[in-house]
């Protein structure tokens, strides 16, 4: 699994930029124990130095800084052609923000507060369209996944899937190994449109369905239920 | 009924009081000096007649003319006023007010009985006469005042008027401040001034307010993150037992609606903010169709039946993302509280769109629906502050939002009437 977000031997190198040192601690921890190469900076300042000094494969920006905006951040990065994908991250839910954010050149937009899980899709999505243009595919246990068409195979056979419980395989096997919850999967497929507190029956069923699907292809079950908490997409203990 | 209207009306009725008792009062006043003016007339005829009998004696009274009888007596008699009444000479057939005055005078050591008398004649009639003139025009002149005063009124309260027109306008939640109109008259202008100063400090204080509860919701947004990013942590923990999964699950939950009812309330403040000013012609039913694309599983999945009419061309001018957010929570509404098997129906025509669902009717006061927290008892998990978007959004385009329940079909009807495309 890990072996997505490396190209070659090297890991993604990742610059995070958040001024909140907890929450920048949780995400560089998550994203390291998930195969990124991340380094941290707090400030503005020590952010603009580092994507000065180094190339980063992804930026991802907190929009408020102390000493800073971030857009100015993303604006650097594009005057100096930087091939680095730019993910922005703010407490702001602001569409204005996040017009001239994109409009600037990111790559993606995530509200405070998010699920790691959410971020490490967002962050695979952008390398992915960044690193192979969309034309990736992937290999997970007896599945090969094309993303950017939004097909899989088992055993060289196609699986025909809704574009709901394609987004929700791509959702679990991006977050392969790890328990996710109910609510992260939720949001991320359904987004705002779902009611949350209605969810859980409702993605038993989607589950339920998909790994139907999957199995009489002939595929193992890799979907596993943890009673109370959420799902775990796992290749090895399937 | 105005202020000056209520006065006139008291002055009028305290007018007409004045005249009815002034009427009678005047009569007697005239009547009675005129008595009094007879009386002196007579008692001078009386000391005339006295002279005369003591130069010429009783042969030189003539008592045809002077209406007047003298006649010889021996004893003295109190001087006695009186009023009677007597044919008229004039009127046949009519009666006429007397004064006459009977009394003894003593002339050349004669004593003798006078009787004079005057009839009032148009004495009565002038009294009448007089008073009744005299309180006319004290009424006409009351009326004149009142309508000067009344006529006066509205140009003296103009300015009055003026502010409450501006104090009607006046809306907290708008930009803007309102502009009381100047007056000549220093109370008005006083007050004007004092209005000013209020409605400045009250959008100060607003604004304050919005401006708190926007940068609240911000601040709250990053340790809520931290929160969740522990919580993301911790279940990936290997030594959990089932029991901490629900644990988990429920802090999990809690925070999620923490962070929704965050989110909520920070659109609600930045849709009260005028934060999204940016309008655009949109297609509604391209809208609607997007809408209920993402709402189309959740239909299905509580099996309810789904019927949409829209019509193709339906066009408002409003601000895209707020499009979205009215449409989203109208559909959340339905996809929450439509039982089981139930029906939804969406028709959008030129003038109205109308989203209707079956459903128990309201546990609380209709009026209640659009409030923030308004929710339903059975269902303590929902934030309750969809509505309150919904409704914030229709005010602030000027669209008429109304909910009502329709008793034939149980169905809970939202309708929401388009303003034409600007």
């Amino acid at each position: 699994m890990k072996q997505a977000v490396s190209s070659g031997s090297t890991r993604m190198k990742l610059l995070l930029v958040e001024d909140e040192p907890l929450l920048s601690q949780s995400v560089c921890q998550y994203l390291n124990e998930e195969g990124y190469l991340v380094t941290t900076a707090g400030t503005y300042q020590e952010a603009s130095q580092k994507i000065n000094d180094y190339d980063y494969e992804c930026v991802v920006v907190d929009l408020m800084l102390p000493d800073g905006q971030g857009l100015d951040l993303v604006r650097t990065l594009k005057q100096r052609k930087s091939p680095a994908g730019i993910i922005i991250v703010t407490a702001k839910d602001a569409l204005a923000d996040k017009l001239t954010g994109l409009e600037l050149g990111a790559d993606d937009y995530l509200t405070k507060p998010f699920h790691l899980p959410e971020l490490n899709a967002r962050l695979r999505a952008v390398l992915r369209r960044r690193l192979f243009g969309g034309q990736e595919q992937w290999q997970v246990g007896e599945l090969t996944l094309w993303p950017g068409q939004q097909r899989v195979s088992v055993q060289g056979e196609d699986v025909k899937l809704t574009g709901k419980e394609y987004e929700l395989l791509l959702f679990l096997a991006t977050n392969a190994e790890r328990i996710l919850s109910k609510t992260a999967i939720v949001e991320h497929v359904w987004g705002d449109a779902m009611d949350v507190a209605d969810s859980h029956e409702f993605l038993y069923t989607h589950v339920k369905n998909l790994r139907r699907k999957l199995t009489a292809a002939g595929c193992p079950d890799y979907v596993q239920t943890r009673y109370g908490m959420g799902y775990l997409f796992s290749v090895k203990n399937a | 009924m105005s202020l000056f209207g209520q006065t006139a009306r008291y002055l009028l009725l305290a007018a007409l009081l004045t005249a009815i008792v002034g009427s009678a009062g005047f009569y007697a006043l005239i009547h009675w000096k005129i008595r009094h003016e007879v009386d002196e007339l007579l008692t001078n005829q009386v000391r005339q007649v006295e002279w005369r009998l003591g130069q010429r004696g009783l042969r030189s009274i003539d008592t045809i003319d002077d209406n007047l009888l003298v006649t010889r007596v021996r004893q003295s008699l109190v001087p006695v006023f009186t009023d009677t009444l007597v044919p008229n000479a004039l009127k046949p057939g009519k009666l006429v007010a007397m004064r006459q005055l009977l009394t003894t005078v003593s002339a050349g050591g004669q004593r003798y009985r006078v009787r004079v008398w005057q009839p009032y004649y148009e004495f009565t009639e002038l009294t009448i006469d007089l008073s009744v003139w005299v309180i006319l025009f004290f009424l006409v002149l009351m009326a004149l005042a009142v309508g000067i005063g009344l006529g006066l009124a509205g140009r003296l309260w103009q300015p009055f008027y003026g502010i409450i027109a501006e104090l009607d306008r006046f809306r907290l939640d708008q930009p803007g401040q309102p502009a009381f109109p100047p007056a000549r008259v220093r109370e008005f202008a006083l007050l004007s001034r004092s209005l000013t100063d209020l409605t400045g400090k009250l959008k100060q204080q607003f604004l304050l307010q919005k401006q708190f509860t926007e940068n609240a919701s911000h601040e709250l947004q990053t340790p809520l993150a931290i929160a969740s990013a522990e919580l993301d942590f911790i279940r990936q923990s290997p030594q959990l037992t089932e029991s901490d999964y629900t644990h988990l699950q429920r802090a999990t939950d809690a925070l999620n609606r923490l962070s929704q009812l965050n989110r909520s309330l920070l659109l609600l403040t930045q849709v009260e903010n005028d934060q999204f000013s940016a309008t655009e012609v949109l297609n509604l039913r391209d809208l609607v169709g997007q809408y209920l694309g993402d709402f189309e599983p959740f239909f299905t999945h509580k099996n309810l039946t789904c019927r949409v009419e829209v019509q193709p061309a339906v066009y408002l001018r409003m601000n895209r993302q707020l499009a979205g957010v009215l449409l989203t929570n109208l559909l959340k509404n339905v996809a929450r509280h439509a039982p089981a098997n139930g029906r939804v129906t969406i028709l959008l025509t030129q003038s109205v769109l109308t989203i209707r669902n079956t459903g128990e009717p309201l546990p609380f006061a209709e009026s209640q629906l659009f409030g923030r927290f308004i929710k339903n008892p059975t269902r303590p998990d929902s934030i309750g502050l969809g509505l309150a978007l919904v409704r914030q959004i229709c005010d602030r385009y000027q669209l008429p939002l109304a909910y009502q329940y329709d008793r034939e079909t149980g169905e809970h009807v939202f309708q929401i009437q388009l303003a034409s495309p600007t």
